[in-house]
């Protein structure tokens, strides 16, 4: 597993200070929110639906050895290639593998959370493969050598000032300023590298089992140029993402951009089955899908979070919860960020890496009530800090301590009476108005920023007692 | 109609008032109210933390002491949501144990959701003459799925004038341990929320869960505003003018 | 392809099957019921308009030609490139726009690169749309020979004719009838208006990669049952 920790402790104490970042947050997730609940608002049916999706994810994971065969068999029918990589490693090789075959030395790329979760552009560039990432958002991070911040939109926590300045420096565009100049500018130098590139890698939002089609959904076109110019096409896909026929994806378009991006569809949506057929002028002359595991069977076998995977990353959840607006995807550590990285990050990664991220939230559930597919986000959280426990991470030897002797004691009435009597008069005692209180860690931070509420004498059951049947 | 308090062991212990306001209540809608004293705490606190086995200690003791109560009713939706949502995933290795969580759970309810769903009671005869605005807290309105209850008890209180709050529905931040694993996340939370109470101009903050109040009025007091916080239970228990 | 891939192939398998095991899977029952109570013309141009998308009504094959030429004429067209579709030909795309001025190019069939760089300097780019949903204000296109993709892509332009036909109501109503041809084409494309992005401080920007504008002509009634 990963040898890198996450500390997302320190990490958000840094950003939570980062007054543009938390503006930049503030607005963007506050749009994405009012956004999502005007298109949702629209459809009555809206409830139904996320069944409905989950209902199919559910069932094609049940059913995951057929599909995917199947998906294999049909692709393979149309004229693609199909490979299976159990690990990132193998994935890059793969990919690798086909660029050297076909003499690649440009490739380009649409956006795909999976090849960054296989860390595949180091790799190829280390081979020498010039690699251009096209997404506006994920072309900005590669000049800037900076990580995504949200699975939809990378750059939020950039402005568009830093954005002209990386323009400046690292492409020598002139002084722009505007949103709408950056972009143009990015179009221009972008279609040079359209043009010239033998390669296009892509990921996949969906495949659809029965006819063996690729499904990407995309606002700014970039996806339908890097899988129609190059000679060559790469779509990487985890295994979870096989959905069984093209009515399913009905569902899916319902659901997938209102709960990303609040729209009610995206510009564009291509589905791609197989490379070019004779005589086409335009698409690929070879088509690979690249199917990786990565982790994914591990938690496909492991029945208390395999529902993890249902996920259709459309980012609600990150979205809607007050931690990652606060914070953004930086101070998670790993490519998937908010509730649902809080609970694949140390799934994929490693308890010891990332056993802090599930207690990176209040519980309050807002993620599962807006996810699509109906994930509960709060038992999978809840299920990892147990694991967490158990595995020596995330909690402290006070925490532990603590709550050793506080099960032991409030097992048993008499046991929790007194420890609610000591606990009242040490409260008292060190918090009194009178004087500064004080508090042991970790409960000190309590009161960095709030006062104790006041103490009453006695607890209610002596109340109840004495008052006889408490009239 | 008898029913069991499920008193809570931080309004037991910290804020004993709320308690007695819930009793007072029920009696006045007509319904008896027991208290078993075996009671301990639901052990929602160790089994957010991840200190399942700990929690199960605590989580018998509850099946113990209310194995005798037909209705259970608690001021707390956290709890509440503890014993119906998560006993049975806590239980889940122990048929015997898992199957009686499930029983308990369906008959254990929050304050709000007792009165208007199984006593069909809107209005309680209350009255409060003050500005109030409204809190959801998450457990008992994603968990509970309180989204109506509480608002419909407190427009019949009479001369309370509710005003709606912004973000209303949004986390306070406390989260149990939250409040101080991560402090810095949990204060800025807060710090919106007292935001939002203070645009309303209300003079209280209501809400059907001691530890979200808890954790505001911590707030409110350090910062010198002077909104009080009251607990559901206070307010449909008051008979004052 | 048979390589040392098939050693990996077998065991992401079994690992799966030691998960959840082989079983054929029974077809899920139907979903949801989808509401289609509306008028499906007025709701297409609807959401095609609210999408930023520009769309024309043409009652003949002549009235077509005219709205083309004056889309060229507001987009400063000079070249263009269009598919090989009957329905193209049939309105006498070619020589419309000779008319106003506009060559249509014919594009490089053997070489990759020039294919792009010619298609990119083209100012508009004529299609058909086989399907549109109503729903979604979204037309279809289906790539074949005739067909390419990126003749709606590359160009600033892109201008699709649709005859009223052509029109579904939703989604559901479009998949039975891709499914029922067997191995769909090599790309089916969703186009619902032009190309944006909101990746800079979520301000929504038309016209990132694809084309910037995007216009229908919609196709009252079939040209070839008017007489010529």
């Amino acid at each position: 597993m990963s040898t890198v920790r996450v500390d997302f402790l320190g990490r958000s104490k840094e950003l939570l200070q980062d007054q543009a970042l938390q503006s930049a947050l503030r607005r963007g997730m506050s749009r994405f929110r009012s956004l999502r609940r005007e298109v949702v608002g629209e459809v009555p049916e809206w409830e139904a639906l996320r069944t409905r999706a989950r209902e199919i994810k559910i069932h094609t994971l049940k059913h995951l050895p057929y599909y995917l065969r199947l998906l294999e068999e049909r692709v393979q029918a149309a004229g693609g290639v199909v490979h299976w990589a159990q690990d990132g490693s193998e994935a890059r090789e793969i990919i690798l593998d086909i660029a050297r075959r076909g003499g690649v030395q440009a490739a380009i790329k649409s956006k795909s959370m999976t090849t960054e979760e296989i860390e595949l552009n180091a790799f190829l560039e280390a081979e020498g493969i010039r690699v251009t990432e096209s997404d506006l958002g994920e072309f900005i991070l590669q000049l800037s050598g900076d990580h995504p911040s949200h699975f939809v939109v990378p750059v939020v926590h950039k402005s568009k000032e830093e954005i002209g300045a990386l323009f400046r420096e690292k492409l020598g565009a002139p002084e722009l300023r505007e949103p709408e100049q950056l972009t143009r500018f990015a179009r221009q130098v972008l279609r040079e590298r359209f043009l010239a590139a033998e390669m296009g890698i892509s990921g996949a939002n969906f495949a659809v089992a029965q006819t063996g089609t690729v499904v990407i959904v995309e606002n700014e076109g970039n996806a339908r140029l890097v899988t129609t110019l190059p000679r060559i096409h790469v779509a990487v896909m985890g295994i979870e993402k096989v959905v069984p026929t093209l009515e399913d994806l009905a569902v899916m378009f319902r659901i997938l951009p209102r709960s990303a991006t609040g729209q009610r569809i995206t510009s564009y949506i291509s589905l791609i089955t197989g490379p070019k057929r004779l005589g086409e002028r335009d698409g690929p002359e070879e088509f690979h899908l690249v199917l990786l595991d990565n982790g994914r069977t591990r938690i496909l076998a492991d029945p208390e979070i395999w529902e993890a995977l249902c996920c259709i990353r459309c980012g609600a959840c990150l979205n809607i919860c007050p931690v990652f607006e606060r914070t953004g995807g930086h101070a998670y550590g790993w490519v998937y960020s908010g509730p649902i990285g809080a609970v694949i990050t140390p799934l994929y990664r490693g308890l010891e890496a990332a056993g802090e991220l599930p207690f990176a939230s209040s519980l309050c559930g807002a993620c599962a009530e807006v996810c699509p597919v109906k994930i509960d986000l709060v038992r999978l959280l809840l299920v990892m800090r147990r694991r967490a426990v158990d595995a020596g991470q995330g909690v402290g030897s006070l925490e532990r301590l603590g709550f050793a002797l506080w099960g032991v004691v409030s097992r048993s009435p008499f046991g929790y009476r007194v420890l609610g009597r000591l606990g009242r008069f040490a409260l008292h005692s060190m918090a009194r108005p009178e004087r500064s209180p004080r508090l042991p860690f970790p409960f000190s931070q309590w009161l960095e920023s709030r006062d104790l509420p006041p103490l009453p004498k006695r607890a209610f059951r002596e109340r109840w007692r004495r008052l006889g049947q408490g009239e | 109609m008898r029913v069991s308090l499920f008193v809570t062991c931080l309004v037991d212990q910290i804020f004993p008032q709320v308690g007695e306001a819930t009793v007072e209540l029920l009696r006045r809608v007509g319904v008896e109210v027991d208290f078993p004293e075996e009671q301990t705490c639901c052990g929602q606190p160790a089994f957010n933390d991840g200190f399942w086995p700990q929690a199960r200690e605590v989580a018998r003791q509850f099946l113990r002491a209310f194995s005798d109560s037909e209705v259970i009713v608690s001021p707390s939706g956290s709890c509440v949501a503890m014993v119906r949502e998560y006993y049975p995933l806590l239980f889940r290795e122990d048929p015997q144990l898992h199957d009686r969580a499930q029983e308990i759970g369906r008959r254990t309810y929050e304050l709000s959701e007792f009165l208007v769903r199984v006593l069909g009671v809107e209005d309680v005869g209350a009255s409060f003459r003050r500005k109030v605005t409204y809190h959801a807290s998450c457990h008992g309105l994603r968990g509970l799925g309180l989204r109506e209850e509480p608002l419909r008890l407190l427009r019949n209180v009479r001369g309370l004038e509710l005003i709606d709050l912004p973000g209303w529905d949004e986390c306070c931040g406390f989260g149990g341990l939250f409040s101080v694993k991560m402090p810095h996340l949990s204060s800025a939370m807060l710090e919106e929320k007292i935001r939002n109470i203070v645009s309303t101009g209300a003079e209280i903050v209501v809400a059907t869960d001691i530890s979200c109040l808890m954790h505001i009025a911590g707030g409110l007091s350090r910062k010198r505003i002077p909104v009080r916080t009251m607990h559901l239970a206070e307010i449909l228990a008051s008979t004052a003018g | 392809m048979v390589r040392g891939n098939d050693r990996s192939r077998e065991l992401i398998l079994r690992r799966i099957e030691e998960a959840v095991g082989f079983s054929l899977p029974t077809p899920l029952p139907a979903g949801p019921a989808v509401q289609r109570d509306w008028d499906i013309e007025a709701r297409f141009i609807e959401e095609f308009t609210r999408a930023g998308g520009v769309i024309y009504r043409a009652g003949s094959a002549e009235e077509a030609g005219k709205i083309l030429q004056e889309i060229a004429r507001e987009v400063g067209a000079v070249r263009a490139a269009r598919w090989g579709s009957p329905l193209l030909d049939l309105l006498q795309v070619d020589a419309v726009l000779a008319a106003v001025g506009v060559n249509i190019v014919s594009l490089p069939a053997d070489d990759r690169e020039l294919y792009g760089k010619e298609l990119d300097s083209v100012h508009m780019g004529i299609t058909e749309a086989e399907h549109a949903i109503a729903e979604t204000g979204t037309i279809v296109l289906l790539a074949d020979p005739g067909r390419p993709r990126a003749v709606s892509l590359l160009p600033r332009v892109h201008v699709a004719v649709l005859p009223r036909e052509a029109l579904l109501p939703t989604f559901e109503d479009l998949f039975p009838r891709l499914a029922s041809r067997g191995i769909p084409p090599s790309a089916v494309t969703f186009i619902t208006g032009p190309s944006r992005t909101a990746d800079i401080e979520m301000t929504p920007v038309m016209g990132v990669h694809g084309p910037q504008a995007v216009y229908i002509i919609l196709l009252e009634s079939s040209p070839s049952s008017q007489a010529r």
